[in-house]
């Protein structure tokens, strides 16, 4: 089993996205204050990719020691780091949605 | 100045998280209904506060995203017909996504089915059957989203494009809610939406995340696990969200090479992404997609699937999360 080493990843589009509707929920109840956040989610959001349609493009890779095989241009996504084994109960479930 | 409180509010977010870790972090839990669905979230650092926060922040998401809300955006979107709409910047971003992951999946996920979906018999809301999608006459299907124009919070989609939130709306919130968390002063969180599942920073014990992978024949139990110091993993079904039509059992997930309810083998695919949003739109090629397998690598993904008959098959680097 491969052993990928966890970086501290930045994982701009996804995180830039989601840190940017953070911004813009903040401050729900007053006017003026979702003004002031909406024009921070703006700004968030003309600092990423040009408005025309990306594929969703990670900026940080997991290092990996295997080589890679793959002969066609992959989209660029981030993989997810490898985790040793363990054994106890799980966190959470991926169930599909009820 | 922004630039410097903004490296303020990171040091400190990072001071607090250090502090945390060395204490040894609470971890809180919330269960609540949303997207017509169940949420779970647990913050590892967190307070009470926090998720009544991120709580406001999912039924905010919802009053946005949900095509059965006569005013949400999503609605007044599906009946703009043609003509520029003013969103909330949030939606904005979805709709920005959505037509990036449909891009990303060679158009298995196609967030413009909405009018088979309805016609197949999904219009109502099944949280509240009174709550029902409405869409204009001149909806349609199978249509081209080329001419849609994202300037600011205004959106201009071209006539006959609709959109609905399902097949990415769950995973997105996960996303938003996940790094809320963080961003909250939190050292770690997961988010479950529906089954789509984003980890972020520490878990509660131990230095990874275990999550389950559900026997679709046997709610309770598992039929996989996998860990991960970060990302997402989401699960679609055939099994759930069904119902009768003409004598058939039909369900939500839309096959978009016939525009009719899915027909096929496969009954539960599961994804590992980087985010939540994702790992959701992954999904739904698993159910159509021939080389399924040996294309979700190529996205950087992995993938689990599991069969009518009981079987399950997974992609080559799917042994790497588990």
């Amino acid at each position: 089993m491969a052993l990928f080493i966890a970086t501290k990843a930045r994982i701009l589009v996804t995180t830039a996205t989601a840190a940017a509707m953070v911004a813009g929920v903040a401050g729900l109840e007053a006017q003026a204050q979702e003004t002031a956040i909406q024009e921070q989610a703006q700004a968030a959001a003309e600092a990423q990719a040009s408005a025309s349609v990306p594929a969703p493009t990670p900026t940080a890779t997991a290092v990996k020691k295997k080589k890679k095989k793959k002969k066609k241009a992959a989209a660029v996504v981030v993989q997810a780091p490898v985790v040793k084994k363990a054994t106890k109960k799980s966190h959470g479930t991926s169930s599909g949605s009820k | 100045m922004a630039r410097s409180n903004d490296s303020a509010r990171s040091i400190a977010s990072d001071a607090i998280r250090a502090a945390q870790g060395e204490a040894g972090a609470p971890t809180v839990t919330r269960q609540f209904s949303i997207m017509g669905t169940v949420a779970h979230v647990t913050i590892v650092g967190g307070t009470e506060e926090m998720l009544d926060e991120l709580v406001r922040t999912a039924e905010h998401l919802q009053s946005l995203w949900s095509r059965f809300l006569e005013d949400s955006d999503i609605t007044r979107l599906n009946n703009s017909e043609g003509q520029p709409t003013v969103v909330n910047p949030l939606t904005a971003k979805l709709v920005n996504e959505m037509l990036a992951a449909r891009t990303l999946t060679d158009g298995e996920y196609d967030p413009t089915i909405l009018p088979k979906l309805i016609a197949e018999g999904y219009a109502a809301s099944r949280v509240n059957p009174d709550n029902i999608t409405r869409l204009p006459a001149s909806a349609r299907w199978p249509v081209d989203t080329t001419g849609t124009m994202i300037e600011g919070n205004t959106i201009t989609l071209p006539l006959g494009v609709t959109l609905d939130s399902g097949g990415i709306g769950k995973g997105i919130a996960a996303d938003v809610l996940a790094t809320m968390a963080l961003d909250r002063g939190a050292t770690g969180a997961l988010v479950e939406m529906g089954g789509d599942v984003r980890i972020v920073g520490t878990p509660p014990d131990g230095d990874v995340w275990r999550i389950g992978i559900e026997d679709p024949f046997v709610e309770s139990r598992s039929i996989a696990r996998v860990n991960l110091v970060d990302g997402a993993v989401a699960t679609s079904s055939t099994l759930k969200r069904a119902w009768e039509k003409n004598g058939k059992t039909v369900n939500h997930l839309i096959n978009v090479h016939t525009g009719e309810a899915m027909e096929t083998s496969v009954v539960t695919v599961s994804v590992i992404a980087v985010s939540a949003g994702i790992a959701e739109v992954i999904t739904k090629a698993g159910f159509t997609r021939r080389d399924f397998l040996s294309w979700v690598p190529t996205l950087g993904a992995a993938a689990f699937v599991v069969y009518r008959d009981g079987t399950t098959a997974q992609s080559a680097n799917w042994k790497d999360y588990s």
